[in-house]
C-alpha cells in the first residue's frame, strides 16, 4: 500500500511534509481569528467561522500539527542518528504518522463542527484524543525498539530527551484531556487543576523536550565541534523532569486553588531557570567562536534563532509568575505574546530547523530553494518580533486600565490598534507557511531552482 | 486537599517513571564515559560535507537582528516590572 510503503527515513519525510502543510493550514486560522478581533462580524456570523471554534483549531493545529510534526519528524531521524542503527520499523512509522494526522484532522473538524471539551489546549473531543494518545504510544514504541538495537551503547542527550518527552506527554495527555472520562472534562476546580497541569506541560514537556532534543544534535554538527559538556546536558534533563511537573497552576494564581499548590508553582517556575540555563549555557560554549557556520547553515540559523527565543520565553516565564507582576499581565494579550514566543518562536523555529537541516540529508539533495528558505526565515523572524512588540505593549495598556478600574468596554477601543497591527503580523506568517510549504513539496520531489547560489562561502580556515 | 488527587497522583506517576529510568540509566552505565558521549551527533557522513561559513556582513546583520529582539524583550520585562510596582 503506497500509504505504508517503505522507504528509509521515509516516516521523517512525511511527518516534515505533514508540518508544513498544517502549518499553512494554521497560520489561516491564526488569521481569521484576529481579523475578527479588528471586525467581530466580518464573517457575518458563520458558524464554523466564529472566534470561538477557530481560535482553538488554530492553537491545536500549530501545537500538534505543525509544531508536533516537525519536532517528531526530526527525532524519527535523530535517534536512528545518535544511536548507530536504523528506525525498528518504518512501516509502523507510516502507521503512527498517520494516525497522527488523523487525529489533527478528527480533533479540529469536530471543533468547527461545534464539539469541543471546552478547556483551553484541551479541547479535543474523545475519539481524538485516543488517536493521539494510539498514535503516540506506537512512536514511543518505535522508537523504544530502535534503542533496543542500537550499536551505541551510550544514549547521547537528545535520545533522553525525546523519551522524556514522549513519555512525559502520553501521561500529561490523557490526564489533562480526561480520557479516563469518556464524556470529557470533569468539573469544578479539580478540572482546572488537571487541565492547566496539562496545558502548561504540553509546552514544557512535548514541545520543549524535543525542540532541546533537536538543538543538542543539529548544534554541534552544524558548529563541527563536540558537545560543551554531555554531564551538564543531563542535568538538565534530569532537573526538568523534577521542576516541570508541578508547575502549571501558575496560570490559576488568581482562583481558590490551594496556596501551597501556588507556592510550589510559583517557586518551581522560578526554579526552571537550572534545566533551562544549563541548556543554553552548554549550547553557547558549544557553538562559540563558530556563529559564521550557522549564520551560512539555514538549518542553524532557525535552531540559533529559536534558542535566543528560549531564553526570551524562559526569562519571561519566572517573571510573569511572580503573582505581583501577574496582576498586571494576566488575562491581557501579554500572555498570548507569550505563548506564540513559546510555541511559535522557540519551538516551531527549531522545528523548522530541523526540517530545514534534515530534509535534503534524507533526499540527498540540496532545498528545493535555499533562497526562498531564507526568505522564509526573514519572514518569521519580522513576524514573530512584531507580533510579541504589538501584544506584549497591548497586554500592559489592558493590565493598566484594568488595575486603573477602567471597565473592559472603555479598555477595547484602547487596544483597538494592536489588533489591528496584530492580523497584519498575521500576513507575514501566513506568507511564511506557504512559502515553507512550496519549498518543502518541491524539495520531497527532488526539484531544484534556477539561479540557486550557495549562501556562504567555503570555511579556509583551521578547525581547532 | 481531595480534589487534588488526580493531579497528586499524575505528580507521582511522573516522578516514579523518571525514578526508574534514572535507576536504569545507572546500572546500564548510560553516565560512564561522558567525554565520549559529546562527540556523539558528530557521526554519520559529516567529514564528508563541506562547511560553509557566513560574510561578515551577513553574520553582523543576523547577529544584530537577535540582539534587538532580545533587547526589546528586555524592555517589555523591564515594563511589566515598572507596572507592576506601580499599581503596588
Amino acid at each position: 500500500m503506497q500509504l505504508l510503503k517503505v522507504e528509509e527515513n521515509g516516516t521523517a519525510k512525511l511527518f516534515f511534509l505533514s508540518s508544513a502543510f498544517w502549518f499553512a493550514l494554521g497560520t489561516l486560522e491564526g488569521f481569521t481569528c484576529a481579523t475578527q478581533l479588528v471586525i467581530p462580524d466580518l464573517y457575518g456570523g458563520i458558524a464554523g467561522l466564529v472566534f470561538g471554534r477557530v481560535r482553538p483549531m488554530h492553537t491545536t493545529t500549530m501545537i500538534f500539527g505543525f509544531a508536533g510534526c516537525a519536532l517528531i519528524g526530526s527525532a524519527h531521524y535523530i535517534m536512528p542518528s545518535v544511536l548507530r542503527t536504523s528506525l525498528w520499523s518504518e512501516r509502523l512509522g507510516k502507521i503512527s504518522l498517520w494516525l497522527w494526522n488523523l487525529a489533527i484532522l478528527t480533533g479540529i473538524v469536530a471543533l468547527d463542527l461545534g464539539y469541543s471539551q471546552g478547556r483551553e489546549y484541551a479541547e479535543w473531543i474523545w475519539p481524538a484524543n485516543v488517536l493521539v494518545l494510539l498514535s503516540m504510544g506506537l512512536i514511543f514504541l518505535n522508537l523504544l525498539q530502535t534503542a533496543v538495537n542500537r550499536q551505541e551503547k551510550l544514549m547521547y542527550v537528545s535520545t533522553w530527551y525525546i523519551f522524556g518527552g514522549l513519555i512525559y506527554t502520553w501521561f500529561i495527555y490523557f490526564f489533562g484531556h480526561a480520557v479516563f472520562n469518556f464524556k470529557g472534562a470533569i468539573t469544578g476546580l479539580p478540572d482546572a487543576i488537571l487541565a492547566w497541569f496539562y496545558g502548561h506541560g504540553i509546552v514544557g514537556l512535548f514541545l520543549t523536550p524535543l525542540a532541546i532534543a533537536i538543538a543538542y544534535y543539529i548544534v554541534p554538527r552544524v558548529a563541527r565541534s563536540p558537545l560543551y559538556s554531555h554531564v551538564l546536558s543531563l542535568v538538565g534533563f534530569w532537573t526538568i523532569l523534577v521542576i516541570y511537573t508541578s508547575i502549571g497552576t501558575h496560570h490559576i494564581l488568581q482562583t481558590p486553588v490551594p496556596v501551597w499548590l501556588k507556592t510550589m508553582a510559583v517557586s518551581g517556575s522560578i526554579a526552571m531557570i537550572i534545566p533551562v540555563f544549563t541548556v543554553l549555557v552548554n549550547l553557547w560554549l558549544t557553538m562559540r567562536g563558530r556563529l559564521g557556520f550557522f549564520h551560512a547553515d539555514i538549518g542553524g540559523r532557525f535552531v540559533m534563532a529559536g534558542l535566543v527565543w528560549y531564553i526570551l520565553t524562559c526569562t519571561q516565564g519566572p517573571i510573569q509568575a511572580l503573582p505581583v507582576v501577574q496582576r498586571v499581565t494576566h488575562l491581557s494579550n501579554w500572555v498570548i505574546a507569550h505563548s506564540h514566543m513559546g510555541v511559535f518562536g522557540f519551538s516551531g523555529m527549531i522545528g523548522l530547523g530541523g526540517l530545514y537541516y534534515i530534509l535534503p540529508r534524507i533526499t540527498g539533495k540540496p532545498l528545493y530553494s535555499g533562497r526562498l528558505a531564507d526568505v522564509q526565515y526573514w519572514l518569521l523572524i519580522l513576524g514573530m518580533s512584531a507580533f510579541f512588540t504589538v501584544l506584549t505593549a497591548g497586554g500592559l495598556v489592558q493590565g493598566h486600565a484594568w488595575l486603573n478600574g477602567t471597565t473592559v468596554y472603555r479598555t477595547l477601543p484602547m487596544i483597538h490598534i494592536y489588533f489591528v497591527l496584530r492580523a497584519a503580523t498575521g500576513l507575514l506568517f501566513i506568507g511564511a507557511a506557504f512559502i515553507g510549504l512550496y519549498n518543502v513539496i518541491r524539495t520531497i520531489r527532488g526539484d531544484q531552482a534556477q539561479g540557486e547560489r550557495i549562501f556562504g562561502e567555503e570555511f579556509q580556515g583551521e578547525l581547532q | 486537599m481531595i480534589y487534588c488527587a488526580g493531579w497528586l497522583f499524575l505528580v507521582v506517576i511522573s516522578l516514579a517513571v523518571s525514578l526508574a529510568a534514572l535507576i536504569w540509566a545507572v546500572r546500564a552505565g548510560q553516565f560512564s564515559d561522558q567525554e565520549r558521549a559529546r562527540y556523539l551527533p558528530l557521526g554519520k557522513g559529516l567529514l564528508s560535507e563541506p562547511i560553509l561559513v557566513a560574510s561578515r556582513a551577513k553574520s553582523r546583520v543576523h547577529t544584530v537582528c537577535l540582539c534587538v529582539i532580545t533587547a526589546m524583550a528586555c524592555i517589555a520585562f523591564a515594563a511589566a516590572f515598572a507596572l507592576s510596582l506601580y499599581h503596588r
